[in-house]
């Protein structure tokens, strides 16, 4: 994935990105701050925070919240919300997740929420973050997660990466638990739920053009054609519906024992 | 503890403390989490409920297999865990 890419498609697409339904589903936001446990106590911090959505709702929570993300249109949208929202326990930095300037042990809390699946180098971001919470602190992540089936995740990651030119790779639910596993960390709770998005609103989620939307529709009419696939897609009121898992994992970071003083080689 | 002692205490813990009501449409084996009758955190209190309750002890991999999502998969899981399988 190149990162310029995601720069450019998120710097031009922060407003729209702001103001789309998944962004601003508030139970959403309110079901992940409580997996999370945040509390008013808790100094979080939000990676690859977007316009902010998850970062301002916990900052009505916690005592501060940091969201880091690559995008600067992304950052100057949720520092405006924060200011719009009167939140002054909320700051926002622009900086690539994949080198978090932060302390070792800073945090008390780091959350990323539905961005994994456009990190080319997610395990370094895991680590980063890991690094920056303090031991006993809390790691989570939430995100959308592969299909089990090999032919239905290779058709819907043909089609993310048709709707989203920034989308990496949706991981599976293995990657995420591994990434707990080597990393330090205790794990504490891995949830699996569906989340049924609205396609086309997800379509316009970024924008499009005609050969895109030209392109969607042709993988999209391909797919509804083959029983294995629609059986991913439901209709509701008229609408089409995207049954899409999704992954909310969280653990502990481990204490490490103190090395005795005086060990050496 | 015997299997229909052990199903009660897992259902009333589901109906008083989760707020579950089981009928025709939401049953033993109704995906709790899919059907959207709990949420996240309610996965939360069912693991604190195996493990400080039940003294389940969870593993990694219990946790990943994630079969607590209805009441007869918490009692199968529960069931197995005690018979050391």
């Amino acid at each position: 994935m190149n990162t310029r890419l995601v720069i450019a498609q998120f710097d031009e697409g922060a407003e729209h990105f702001d103001s789309w339904s998944v962004t601003r589903d508030e139970r959403m936001l309110r079901g992940l701050a409580e997996f999370c446990g945040v509390t008013p106590d808790d100094e979080l911090l939000d990676v690859a925070c977007g316009t902010g959505a998850f970062a301002l709702h916990s900052a009505t929570l916690a005592r501060s919240v940091t969201g880091v993300d690559i995008s600067a249109g992304m950052i100057a949208v949720a520092r405006k919300n924060a200011s719009d929202r009167g939140l002054g326990n909320a700051r926002f930095v622009h900086q690539n997740v994949e080198g978090l300037g932060f302390e070792d042990d800073t945090f008390s809390m780091v959350v990323s929420r539905s961005a994994f699946h456009h990190m080319a180098r997610h395990r370094e971001v895991f680590a980063g973050m890991v690094r920056c919470c303090r031991p006993g602190g809390t790691v989570c992540i939430q995100d959308i997660m592969a299909y089990d089936e090999e032919k239905t995740d290779r058709f819907f990651e043909r089609m993310e990466v048709l709707i989203d030119r920034s989308h990496h790779r949706t991981y599976t639910k293995r990657d995420f638990f591994e990434l707990y596993r080597d990393n330090d960390t205790k794990l504490e709770a891995l949830f699996e739920s569906e989340s049924l998005l609205d396609f086309h609103d997800y379509v316009d989620h970024v924008a499009q053009t005609d050969k895109s939307r030209g392109e969607i529709a042709r993988l999209l009419d391909e797919g509804l054609a083959d029983p294995d696939i629609a059986s991913s897609f439901a209709e509701k009121d008229g609408r089409l519906l995207w049954k899409r898992r999704v992954c909310t994992i969280k653990g502990k970071k481990t204490v490490q024992p103190r090395k005795p003083s005086g060990e050496g080689y | 503890m015997q299997t229909d002692v052990l199903e009660q205490r897992i259902r009333t813990f589901m109906q008083e403390e989760l707020l579950v009501t089981f009928d025709d449409t939401v049953t033993a084996d109704t995906d709790l989490f899919k059907a959207g009758v709990v949420e996240s955190r309610d996965y939360l209190r069912i693991v604190k409920f195996l493990q400080e309750d039940l003294r389940v002890a969870m593993t990694d991999e219990d946790l990943f297999m994630n079969v607590l999502v209805s009441l007869s998969g918490i009692v199968d899981f529960v069931r197995k865990k005690q018979a050391g399988v």
